[in-house]
């Protein structure tokens, strides 16, 4: 019987018959589809990767200082692209300011911990969670500023298309400053994720916000993780 | 050293302007889902199966491993477990899905079909179900979906004995690990069972005898990467199988098959925003069946695929690719042919705030039916915590060798056939919903005036499927509706053995510490089928299978497991006159390392 089935099409597709129109469309949306894609087409290099409203402030951090003068190389360099084998990025210590927030108040492995079970897909979250923060400006401020940068990153960042097709994650940390009238400036990679695709995904983001509805008493200098997950599959 | 630096420098400067530390904000978590390999979640119905489900549900063929477990899915089965078995995806054709197994195309060049009881899903790491047409990428075929295979890969050792019901036995063996600066993978299973009759008394080829079957496999790869930009991978796989079946007045028919595949590739990290991927591969596949009409069938595809991956600004991508494919079929005293096809793609993928955008075109030139070309528009907007799409796209599928070149049957100046489809789909989280509508031309059927097979069909699909899945404490539940309504535009008749309702829930979970239990309800609606000649209809009555697993873990190193199938011994029917297994049960002891 099953010979019959591969020796015998017409047992195999045996259907009533009947009249048929050709599809007239098809060249047609072929030729759209070709047209839009060509029209679409953007170019990579059309948009600044940093946009820094105010380059320069009275107020310098000394470690700003200190990376300021990296900040040009490591926004243009390719940061080494993981090993292959293990699917796992390098861990990248560039520069001192990765050496000193490793120490910091938050580490990221255990946010990760609190955090990954709760997002439905596609979902960008942020943690809120209180930190004593030590600087100039009350505490209030800070932490008012901190939960205002917070939402408006959680408007901003996305995951690369390409970095959820090869399965790409990781963990970019990137450090900017906030000027007294709320502008944010001197926005860079501080420690890459071993992915140019994150890492210029996570500083383009940040860039896109210009400017956050606050006055400060001070400068301030802060350190943003962006962690890039995925999850399911 | 550095610390050092920074502390000198804080010295320095410290002086000079008023000190300020760099606070650490609390991290941003971006998270997404892993797109599938075959197709991208957010914008296309796609359900996944990994190593971890099949495990559980120790599902003995592929078959009984997909039924229930997503939607829009229709089998028919000619018998028992290795009997001839076909997939419906979507209410197409059952060559209208196109099956990839690691990336190889899988089906019959002779009659187009992918013979779904040729894998044992012991050999199988993970599945991807994409529904919904997707020629754009992949050519011909895709027209209903399709279904990515990828065999099993893992780390060290693991091996299983099982038995059961209908004298069923089988073994599993198999390691991976790291050789060298690469991995390697090696999986061996056979099974074999004494079965049950494939027929009943309604079917003219009735016999009463038990027609078993055998199947063993291996599957071996490696991949190991060059330098720091370039990774190179091979899959080996030899498949041997036989089964009986009942052709009425020839005793004890039986059919040999035998399938190897083999596939390379190569990745290659071009530059920090371009990806690429040169594959090639070979299969072949047997078939030689001894009964009234005895045929020895062969299938042998060459195939080389280049692929880029282009990142062309602020989350998009651009895919592009070029891919060349030779089929040579041959049927024994009646045709040894080979066509050729070549065809360049590209997609173009862009991702904003608010909405997303898929386009994707392709034109396929072969050396029978010239040129044919097929185009993808999706369109995505958020919507509430999900995403909702809506696409539009075209398909084909290549006339198969048999409606080709058999001789008094095929013509080989047949045009493919073509599809239109549009989908809206909604998805959030666990949650996924789409509405379809397929309208297919030019099917191929046997023109009764010309005595050939003719592009004279037009059939039309709607439908709609819902999945959802929760988790309720630590127990995995999954569910899927689908509603479709398949039929002949011409005759306004229902393609056959195409339910209109099916409804599916699994659940699994652990019971004690050391045990875990699963189940799995689902309802078929009635189907329509044909038997005799001149063909007469009939109904295939609705079924309900319910099939019930355990596992038990005996030390961290081994595990016993039983599953239970069609416990409430439901005598349902996969094709007109055919039989399938009653209540069954089979147990299994695994050793992992």
């Amino acid at each position: 019987m099953q010979s019959i089935h591969q020796t015998l099409p017409l047992f195999l597709k045996a259907r009533p018959s009947g009249k048929w129109g050709r599809f007239g469309p098809l060249l047609v949306f072929s030729a759209v589809l070709h047209g839009s894609v060509i029209s679409l087409w953007p170019d990579s290099e059309s948009k600044p990767i940093i946009t820094s409203g105010n380059p320069i402030t009275v107020h310098l951090s000394p470690v700003l200082a200190h990376t300021d003068s990296t900040t040009a190389q490591q926004a243009r360099s390719t940061p080494p692209r993981p090993q292959r084998g293990d699917n796992k990025p390098r861990s990248i210590h560039h520069s001192s300011i990765s050496q000193k927030t490793e120490q910091g108040p938050s580490t990221p492995s255990k946010v990760i911990d609190d955090t990954t079970t709760h997002f439905d897909s596609d979902s960008i979250s942020a943690t809120s969670q209180d930190q004593a923060l030590t600087s100039p400006g009350t505490r209030q401020e800070r932490a008012t500023l901190i939960s205002q940068i917070e939402q408006e990153l959680a408007n901003h960042f996305y995951y690369p298309i390409k970095a959820r097709k090869y399965g790409w994650q990781g963990e970019v940390h990137l450090a900017f400053s906030i000027g007294t009238d709320g502008t944010l400036f001197n926005i860079r990679i501080a420690q890459g994720s071993g992915y140019s695709t994150l890492d210029r995904a996570a500083l383009f983001s940040l860039s896109e916000i210009t400017r956050i509805e606050s006055t400060l008493s001070d400068t301030m200098s802060l350190e943003l993780p962006v962690i890039y997950r995925l999850h399911g599959g | 050293m550095n610390k050092l630096q920074l502390t000198f420098s804080l010295l320095l400067i410290g002086t000079s302007t008023s000190l300020q530390a760099i606070d650490t904000i609390d991290p941003v978590i971006v998270t997404a889902t892993r797109t599938a390999q075959s197709a991208d979640e957010t914008l296309a119905s796609v359900t996944v199966i990994t190593r971890e489900e099949i495990e559980q549900s120790q599902a003995g063929s592929l078959m009984e491993l997909l039924h229930g477990r997503a939607a829009s899915l229709d089998f028919s089965r000619n018998g028992g477990p290795g009997s001839n078995t076909s997939l419906f995806l979507r209410g197409s054709e059952s060559d209208h899905v196109l099956v990839l197994i690691d990336g190889v195309r899988a089906a019959s060049v002779t009659n187009g079909a992918y013979n779904w009881a040729s894998l044992n899903p012991a050999q199988i790491e993970r599945i991807e179900i994409v529904r919904g047409p997707h020629s754009t990428l992949y050519g011909s075929e895709a027209i209903g979906g399709v279904i990515q295979i990828f065999t099993r890969r893992g780390k060290g050792l693991h091996a299983s004995l099982s038995g059961g019901s209908y004298g069923t036995a089988g073994a599993t063996f198999g390691t991976g690990g790291e050789l060298g600066e690469g991995r390697y993978h090696l999986n061996l299973s056979h099974k074999q069972s004494e079965g049950f009759s494939t027929t009943n008394a309604s079917s003219t080829n009735y016999e009463s005898d038990d027609d078993g079957y055998k199947n063993s496999s291996v599957g071996i790869g490696y991949s190991t990467p060059i330098g720091n930009d370039l990774e190179f991978g091979i899959n080996l796989s030899h498949t041997k199988g036989r089964n009986d079946y009942d052709d009425g007045g020839y005793a004890n028919a039986y059919a040999e098959t035998q399938n190897n595949t083999a596939e390379m590739h190569i990745d290659w990290q071009t530059s920090e925003n371009w990806n690429q991927r040169l594959s090639v591969n070979s299969s072949e596949d047997l078939n030689e069946s001894h009964d009234s009409w005895p045929a020895t069938i062969t299938t042998r595809r060459k195939g080389i695929n280049w692929q880029h991956d282009l990142e062309t600004g602020h989350n998009s991508l651009l895919t592009l690719g070029l891919d060349a494919q030779q089929d040579h079929g041959k049927i024994a005293d009646s045709y040894d042919e080979k066509t050729t096809t070549q065809a360049g793609y590209l997609q173009y993928q862009w991702s904003g705030k608010q909405l997303d955008l898929l386009l994707g075109a392709r034109s396929d030139q072969h050396s029978e039916y010239d040129q044919h070309t097929t185009g993808r528009l999706v369109v995505g907007s958020r919507l509430g915590e999900g995403r909702l799409y809506a696409s539009y796209a075209t398909a084909f599928k290549a006339p198969t060798f048999n409606e080709l070149y058999y001789p008094f049957y095929g013509d080989p100046t047949l045009l493919p056939e073509e599809s239109v489809s549009v989908e809206v789909g909604y998805r959030r989280g666990q949650l996924r919903a789409s509405l379809f509508k397929t309208e297919i031309d030019n099917l191929i059927q046997y023109n009764t005036l010309t005595w050939l097979a003719d592009n004279i069909g037009q059939a039309r699909i709607t439908g709609a499927e819902l999945e959802y899945g929760l988790q309720v404490s630590s127990w995995r539940v999954d569910s899927s509706v689908t509603l479709q309504k398949a039929e002949d535009v011409e005759s306004g008749e229902n393609l056959l053995r195409r339910a209109e309702k099916k409804i599916a829930l699994t659940a699994s979970g652990p019971v004690t510490a050391a045990t875990d239990m699963g189940i799995e309800i689902s309802y078929t609606g009635r189907r329509e089928d044909s038997f005799g000649f001149p063909s007469q209809r009939v109904f295939l009555p609705s079924f309900t299978l319910l099939n019930l697993t355990g596992e038990y873990r005996i030390s961290p190193n081994w595990r016993l497991k039983g599953r239970v199938e069609n416990l409430l011994n439901d005598e349902y029917q996969l094709a007109y006159g055919y039989n399938t297994p009653g209540a069954s049960a089979y147990i299994s002891l695994h050793y992992t390392q």
